[in-house]
């Protein structure tokens, strides 16, 4: 009988942990079961991340630089666009399954989830704010001490509680359901093309993007020659390393058709020219790229198997969607 | 029975071993103040200095491991209540910095954190200091806790104190002000915090 008890409450216990990861997924990296997230504070994650009093002037929210219909980029800016119109140093990157994610930012330089809304907050070409100011706006609003309170038990705002609130609605951002997907689940199918670009696919690209996160979480240069106006060295300026030069995080694939322009600093406008920039490189460094050779068919092929990994129930998807709430007169 | 007496024993044992930690900082034997000026060591890179700010973590090792945000703006001494307390350390160890958003006094909102790149600031040292009559201001901000810039450092006590002193006319004797501004994981932090955590005493 105990042991009944002890099989039926592990079933319960996987079905509900598993919920969120999609099938044959690897484990995250942080903690999306419901011991960890709560409808509440993922709900006060959603405010804040859409609502400017993140900025020192009331202007710019974290939905101004990532919007939920570019999966969460940046499209109409190559380079971050923030307060008082300042121009960042780097391309916004889409925002999804950042709960399989060990390390954030185009150079890595964010450890863990919860600390990554630190850094837009308190830079200066972004939001320009700091967090002891942010939370004495906050605590001066009965609106966010009752969103709170209902978060965590408790109406003192804390730095603590504000970064857990936004990093458990951004780890609810899992885009699992394109077409590929499906065809992966044996639910639809490939057309010819997509079929031939997937073999492509896999044979030139998924020694980087590896699906099904379309990135391994490691960093590399693509061969791309360095912007000498920007002089970004990669994952360098984190470690000092001189072997980390130029390299940046993989980005997922996953919604690359609304992810444009392209690159940590946004300089390729379409896939053709990504695609362009894979074959005609020479020599790369990085030994995974010299097989690249793509005829003209080829390049048609590859494209139209990166537009199945596009996912409108999550591009269109109400819950990650501007909360009305932020419209209705608080306190 | 048996189990009685060892219960008692071990409550015993361990109420016998409850100690009160004082932490504190001085200019030699005297308490530090801020914002007065301190004259240095002819062989020292400065000839003199004051501090506007002063802020360390020490982490507590023991059954529970405690940390300490001393903060010379706040008050002189720190206090805290320790059971088995087995060493100190200077910062904030590795596991505590990559498990994301903590509270208490490890809540990042405390300006111990950076923000453009994850890490705990485990030292602040902050102020003016002259030399050959030239005015310049110094900012030490001393963190990292991956190799090579890992800067956590364990202090040497004695066999049996109470308190633990910062004692800043050693550190502003050893420190190297040439590069004043110190503000990132780097080899420069590294050499800061060997000097900082060869200059604390127990008592
Ligand atoms: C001014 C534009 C701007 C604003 C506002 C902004 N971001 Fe970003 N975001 C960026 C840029 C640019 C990067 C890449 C920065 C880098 O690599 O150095 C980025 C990176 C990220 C990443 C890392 C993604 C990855 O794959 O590594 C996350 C997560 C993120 N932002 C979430 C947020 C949240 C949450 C907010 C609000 C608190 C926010 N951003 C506000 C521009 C912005
Ligand atoms: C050696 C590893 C590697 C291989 C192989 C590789 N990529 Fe990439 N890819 C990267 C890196 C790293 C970046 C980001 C580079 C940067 O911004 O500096 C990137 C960026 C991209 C982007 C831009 C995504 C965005 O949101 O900005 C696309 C699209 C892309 N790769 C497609 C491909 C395709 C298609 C192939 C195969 C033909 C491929 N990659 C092969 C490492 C690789």
């Amino acid at each position: 009988m105990k042991w009944l008890a002890l099989f039926l409450f592990s079933a319960v216990a996987v079905v509900q942990s598993s919920q969120r990861i999609p099938k044959n997924w690897p484990t995250p990296v942080y903690d999306i079961s419901d011991d960890n997230l709560k409808v509440e504070k993922i709900h006060l994650g959603r405010l804040l991340f859409y609502d400017p009093i993140l900025s020192r002037d009331g202007t710019i929210s974290c939905s101004s630089c990532h919007s939920l219909y570019n999966a969460f980029a940046h499209t109409d800016h190559a380079l971050s666009h923030g307060i008082d119109d300042r121009i960042g140093r780097r391309n916004a990157p889409a925002l999804m399954n950042l709960a399989w994610m060990s390390s954030f930012m185009w150079d890595g330089a964010i450890n863990h989830l919860d600390m990554q809304a630190l850094a837009p907050i308190t830079h200066v070409d972004e939001m320009g704010s700091s967090l002891p100011d942010l939370i004495d706006k906050l605590r001066g609003r009965g609106f966010y001490r009752k969103k709170f309170f209902e978060a965590f038990g408790d109406s003192t705002i804390t730095g603590q509680h504000l970064l857990i609130a936004i990093a458990q609605f951004s780890s609810t951002l899992i885009s699992a359901d394109s077409k590929y997907d499906k065809v992966m689940q044996g639910s639809d199918a490939f057309s010819d093309a997509e079929e031939r670009g997937f073999a492509l696919f896999s044979r030139l690209c998924a020694d980087c993007h590896i699906p099904p996160l379309f990135t391994s979480n490691d960093f590399a240069s693509n061969g791309i020659p360095i912007d000498s106006s920007l002089m970004d060295m990669g994952k360098m300026e984190v470690t000092t390393n001189p072997a980390d030069s130029l390299l940046f995080k993989i980005p997922t694939l996953r919604n690359v058709e609304f992810t444009y322009p392209y690159m940590h600093d946004g300089r390729f406008k379409s896939l053709y020219d990504v695609l362009d920039h894979y074959n005609d490189l020479k020599k790369p460094k990085d030994k995974r790229l010299e097989k690249i050779q793509l005829a003209e068919n080829e390049r048609v092929e590859l494209v139209a198997f990166m537009l199945t990994l596009t996912d409108r129930e999550f591009l269109f998807n109400q819950k990650f969607a501007f909360p009305k709430e932020l419209l209705q007169p608080r306190e | 029975m048996k189990h009685l007496l060892f219960i008692a024993f071990i409550f015993l044992f361990g109420l016998g071993n409850a100690q009160d930690v004082k932490i504190t900082a001085g200019f030699g034997d005297a308490e530090l103040k801020l914002n007065q000026a301190y004259s240095l060591n002819s062989n020292s890179s400065a000839d003199s200095l004051e501090f506007s700010s002063v802020k360390f973590f020490l982490s507590l090792v023991a059954d529970v491991n405690e940390y300490v945000l001393f903060d010379a703006h706040r008050s002189s001494i720190s206090t805290v209540q320790m059971n088995e307390l087995r060493s100190v350390y200077l910062g904030i160890d590795s596991t505590t910095n990559v498990s994301g958003a903590l509270g208490g006094v490890l809540d990042p909102s405390l300006g111990m954190y950076w923000s453009w790149q994850s890490g705990y600031i485990n030292a602040k040292l902050e102020g003016v200091f002259w030399k050959d009559g030239l005015r310049s201001e110094f900012q030490f901000h001393l963190g990292g806790y991956a190799n090579p810039f890992n800067s956590f450092r364990e202090i040497k006590l004695v066999e049996r104190f109470s308190t633990v002193i910062l004692d800043l006319a050693v550190f502003s004797e050893m420190a190297d002000f040439s590069i004043p501004k110190v503000m990132r994981p780097s080899e420069l932090g590294n050499n800061l915090s060997d000097c900082l955590s060869l200059s604390f005493r127990s008592e």
